[in-house]
């Protein structure tokens, strides 16, 4: 069986969705999370299996990723809907329930946050509602689990829809007219006529003159003024829920949660506090993944990673292998993925301090508090929350821009992406930065603020001269805060850490050991130590010389800036690799070897150049356009030339 | 009247969204609907966008959005 998980967003579906699955995946407290469609199977039944559709407001899509949803609904062989309301403020939920009843497909809804409800003291009548919408409804609570289960009982019974009757109301008598006329053609008529209704031509245009005359016709004699069906249709059915909630619900005044949020939202959206608040935050999540705590937590995995090293020189020595071999172990594999997974504390600890900033709801106020500056420079307070996300990977940052209805905000969005330096660049600024700079985290906000400075000139530049002008818009809800779950926050992260570590043994092995292959082997394939010799010298050497400007011309380190290409990562491991060294001595030795001015040149240039592969991928993706994407790798590549080249000649020469 | 020349703490009655926009289309569907009661609960730092409450809900709203909404006052 395929049952649909369909809600607002923000009304808990991606929580319910990972208690009934067991899969983790990513719950933020802020619009527009699930942006692809997801599948599982229920634990309880894996007979059933349930689809994840982004969150929407309505049937009627307004922005991509709507679409996703409402395409998926029409186009499936659906067994059930499983509609998820919030049922701190149902009225809105249920605008979409009406909606979904029009499809007339099985329905089975879910009244989510039962327990908040409760704990403000009110009631809500489910078999008032459940009457009225002729729908059965289960109270749960997904956060903590409670009934989640109760309504599977129900699936396997449930084989028809009974469609809502809204009484005597002529735009309702209007919609089942419009539906007799259009049956024939339409799959799901009672929809359909509702959309034609709301003005959306796509179905109408389709049909016959003289139908589409009668309905016009209809609708003329339904509507009394201005001939604005889609407004009074709107809300003559809002209207409609508002009185069924009166009825159902206990008087509401604002709740606990919501009076919480206010008074929190007094500091944290404050007119003159708000925006140092917001910087704090920033600087306390690179303070707390690269100062004291981060570089602790890194210099123990360290050591054990030392300890495991030091135990497999012996274990290779005792079993007397063949030098080649040998190598092959310790210099490609081991030191390249070695290298990487002492990284993995601080970035679990970036990701830790990302999730709970989303998951409280903190994003949400960012894109209220900068969303005016935003506008200025072609972008929305939406993007914030894009480019925040961008800090942990690139790629989720991308898919995140589908909740941007402006099309325009949304393109330079994905184009500034690449410019927020993403987690895996930051092993590497660690390792420049520990060689050569003193104070870190001051120096790497340094770099960070650098890049930011150039997004939005950037930025600026796309908004002025290339994108045309469009209306830009902002509507977006205002979540409740509220505390993350220990457990939600350890599945964030911990799934984080799977992917990293599943990076690092595929993607970065394969790349350690063709950076080894190529080193350890000369042009006419003999095996040699000496890498001078190597085809990866004999290649590195015809492009050294364009970084010669830059003053980086050892032809290892222009190696390992191409190796970066398959993942921001290797660059480290292809130094780990090339040097023959382990991280912990990778610092002196780059001391000896480049000036202070060709550091900083290293540290701009990578921080700039060419976005990795996967999110070349994501952006041809959005895109759909080779021509294009090709484009932002060069554009990116010589911008970062251009400005480490400046940064080198002058500090050359002071 | 239209919400964007409201001010703060002022709780109004929607009367009429004007246009007929996509846009205009989204802030009914969210329950902004002709006589329902809205309050401005702050502006933004930039002093765009607003945030408003209704139906037990809160919203943020660009003026200009919040322009194609007209209300009229609450006679107490």
């Amino acid at each position: 069986m395929i049952v649909a998980l369909v809600g607002n967003p923000n009304c808990g579906k991606t929580t319910l969705f990972n208690q009934l699955t067991g899969q983790n995946q990513h719950v933020g407290n802020f619009p527009g999370v699930t942006v692809e469609k997801k599948e599982g199977f229920l634990l309880k039944d894996p007979s059933v299996s349930l689809i994840d559709l982004p969150g929407t407001y309505s049937l009627y899509p307004f922005t991509l990723e709507e679409k996703v949803t409402l395409d998926y609904l029409l186009n499936q062989q659906l067994d059930c809907i499983l509609n998820i309301v919030d049922a701190t403020n149902p009225q809105r939920g249920l605008y979409l329930t009406t909606q979904l009843k029009d499809l007339n497909i099985p329905m089975i809804v879910l009244f989510n946050m039962m327990d908040e409800v409760q704990n403000n003291h009110e009631s809500i009548d489910l078999a008032l509602l459940s009457k009225s919408l002729h729908v059965q409804i289960f109270p749960i609570s997904a956060a903590k689990g409670i009934g989640i289960n109760d309504w599977t009982h129900s699936l396997k019974k449930i084989s028809s829809s009974i469609p809502i009757s809204y009484g005597n109301h002529p735009l309702f008598q209007l919609q089942k007219n419009i539906k007799e006329l259009i049956r024939p053609f339409s799959a799901y008529p009672m929809h359909d006529s509702a959309m034609i209704i709301q003005g959306n031509d796509s179905l109408f245009k389709q049909l016959d003159s003289s139908t589409q005359n009668k309905i016009n016709q209809k609708i003329k004699d339904s509507v009394s003024k201005q001939n604005d069906s889609q407004g009074e249709f709107i809300s003559f059915r809002h209207h409609w829920i508002e009185s069924l909630c009166e009825r159902a619900c206990s008087k509401k005044n604002r709740s606990k949660e919501t009076k919480r949020s206010l008074f929190i939202d007094k500091l944290v959206t404050h007119r003159f506090y708000s925006i140092p608040l917001f910087f704090i935050f920033i600087m306390l999540i690179y303070g707390i993944t690269f100062g004291p705590i981060g570089s602790f937590l890194s210099e123990i995995t360290g050591s054990f990673i030392n300890l495991i090293q030091s135990m497999l020189t012996i274990l290779l020595d005792s079993l007397s292998v063949s030098p080649w071999l040998k190598s092959l172990i310790e210099d490609g594999i081991f030191i390249g993925i070695s290298s990487i997974l002492s990284f993995l504390p601080s970035i679990m600890l970036l990701f830790l301090c990302l999730s709970f900033l989303e998951e409280v709801g903190y994003m949400a106020r960012v894109a209220f508090i900068l969303d005016a500056p935003m506008k200025k420079i072609g972008l929305c307070g939406k993007s914030i929350i894009s480019l925040l996300i961008g800090m942990g990977c690139s790629v989720p940052a991308i898919l995140s821009t589908r909740t941007l209805k402006n099309e325009k905000e949304r393109k330079i969005t994905v184009l500034l992406v690449p410019f927020i330096s993403c987690s895996a660049k930051l092993p590497v600024y660690t390792l420049i930065l520990m060689s050569f700079f003193s104070s870190k985290p001051f120096w790497l906000f340094l770099l960070v603020g650098l890049n930011l400075l150039l997004a939005l000139l950037f930025s600026a530049f796309l908004n002025r001269f290339v994108f045309k002008q469009e209306l830009s818009s902002t509507l977006l809800e205002l979540p409740n805060y509220r505390l993350p779950t220990f457990k939600s926050l350890f599945q964030t992260v911990k799934q984080k850490a799977i992917d990293f570590i599943v990076r690092a043994c595929t993607i970065l092995l394969i790349a350690s050991i063709l950076i080894w292959l190529l080193q350890s082997f000369t042009p006419d394939l003999q095996y040699t130590t000496t890498i001078q010799e190597s085809i990866l010298a004999q290649i590195a050497q015809t492009f050294s010389p364009l970084f010669n400007p830059l003053g980086l011309s050892d032809w290892r380190i222009v190696t390992a800036l191409i190796s970066g290409f398959t993942a921001k990562e290797a660059v480290l491991s292809t130094l780990s690799v090339l040097f023959q060294t382990s991280i912990s001595a990778l610092p002196t030795l780059l001391q000896s070897l480049i000036s202070f001015p060709a550091a900083v040149a290293f540290l701009i240039f990578f921080s700039l150049y060419t976005p990795c592969v996967a999110t070349i991928s994501a952006i041809n993706k959005e895109f759909k356009s080779t021509f294009f994407t090709l484009e932002v790798i060069l554009f990116q590549t010589s911008l970062a030339w251009l400005i480490a080249c400046f940064f080198y000649q002058t500090l050359t020469l002071l | 009247m239209t919400l964007d020349q409201c001010k703060c703490n002022e709780t109004v009655l929607i009367t009429h969204l004007i246009g007929a926009s996509p846009f205009r289309r989204r802030l009914m569907e969210m329950g902004l609907v002709p006589d329902t009661n809205v309050t401005i609960l702050k502006v933004a730092p930039f002093r765009d966008p607003i945030e408003i409450f209704f139906k037990n809900c809160r919203c943020i709203l660009s003026k200009n959005e919040a322009s194609l909404i007209e209300v009229r006052s609450q006679l107490k």
